[in-house]
C-alpha cells in the first residue's frame, strides 16, 4: 500500500493526481484505466477542497492510500472537511447539458464501488473507491 | 494566469495548455468570457492540454452557452487525446464545434 498526506489546496490537486497516477503505473495498470482513475481521484479531491473545506488552506489535509491486490484496486481518501454521505452526491442526467455534477458522473461510471466509510476514524471522511482490474 | 492569445482571420485564438482543473478553470472561464465580449469568434487551441477535469469542462460549457446567447462563434481546436476522452465520457464531444 502506498500513502501520502497532502495540504488540501487547489495548487496541490495536480500533485495528488500525479501521486496516484505514478503508483498506478507502478502497479502496471493499463494506461486507459490509469487515465480514468486519475480523473476519478482528481474529481474526488477537488470536491474535498471546493465543497468539503470550502477554502484552499494549507492547514487542511488530505490523506491518500492506493492499494492493488488480487486484481482489486482500492483508493482511500481521507479528509476533515464537512461530513459527506453518499446520499449527498447529486447525480445528473448526462443528456442534460449543464456545467454541474459532471465529476460525480465520472466517479459513478468509472468505479465499481464508491462510498464513505462509517467506521470510526481520526478523519471526518473516509472515501473508499474500488475497481476490479482485468 | 492567462493563456496566450493571438488573432488569425478575425478569430481570437486562446492557446490553453497544461492541466485545466479547479486551480485555473475560473481563470479560463473569465478569459473566454472577456474574449467573447470583445470578439465575434473565439477558438480555444486545446492541443497542449494534458488534463481537464469537470471544472474545466464546465468552463467550456459555459463558454459555449455564452457564445450562443451572443450569436458568437466558439470552437475547440485540435483537442488533445486527454480532452477528447473526457468530453466523450461526459457525452459532450458533439456538443462543441471541434476542428482538428
Amino acid at each position: 500500500m502506498k500513502s501520502q498526506e497532502f495540504e488540501a489546496t487547489r495548487e496541490n490537486l495536480k500533485h495528488i493526481r500525479n501521486f496516484v497516477e505514478q503508483n498506478l503505473i507502478n502497479f502496471k495498470i493499463n494506461p486507459k484505466t490509469v487515465f480514468e482513475l486519475k480523473l476519478v481521484v482528481g474529481e474526488s479531491v477537488a470536491n474535498i477542497v471546493k465543497y468539503g473545506y470550502k477554502e484552499s488552506d494549507p492547514k487542511n489535509k488530505i490523506f491518500v492510500e492506493v492499494d492493488f491486490k488480487d486484481n482489486q484496486l482500492e483508493i482511500h481518501i481521507y479528509d476533515n472537511g464537512i461530513k459527506v454521505t453518499k446520499d449527498m452526491v447529486k447525480h445528473r442526467d448526462i443528456d442534460d447539458v449543464r456545467p454541474g455534477q459532471i465529476g460525480s458522473y465520472f466517479i459513478k461510471n468509472i468505479m465499481d464501488y464508491f462510498d464513505w466509510s462509517e467506521e470510526k476514524s481520526d478523519w471526518v471522511n473516509h472515501l473508499i473507491l474500488k475497481k476490479k482490474i482485468n | 494566469m492567462s493563456y496566450p492569445e493571438k488573432t488569425e482571420n478575425d478569430i481570437l485564438i486562446i492557446s490553453v495548455n497544461g492541466d485545466v482543473d479547479l486551480e485555473n478553470s475560473d481563470g479560463l472561464r473569465d478569459q473566454v468570457s472577456n474574449a467573447l465580449d470583445a470578439n465575434t469568434a473565439v477558438s480555444l487551441d486545446m492541443s497542449e492540454v494534458s488534463y481537464i477535469d469537470s471544472s474545466g469542462v464546465a468552463a467550456l460549457i459555459e463558454s459555449r452557452q455564452k457564445a450562443d446567447e451572443g450569436g458568437k462563434d466558439f470552437k475547440l481546436l485540435k483537442p488533445s487525446e486527454s480532452v477528447v476522452s473526457v468530453l466523450k465520457m461526459a457525452k459532450l464531444d458533439t456538443f462543441f464545434v471541434i476542428e482538428n
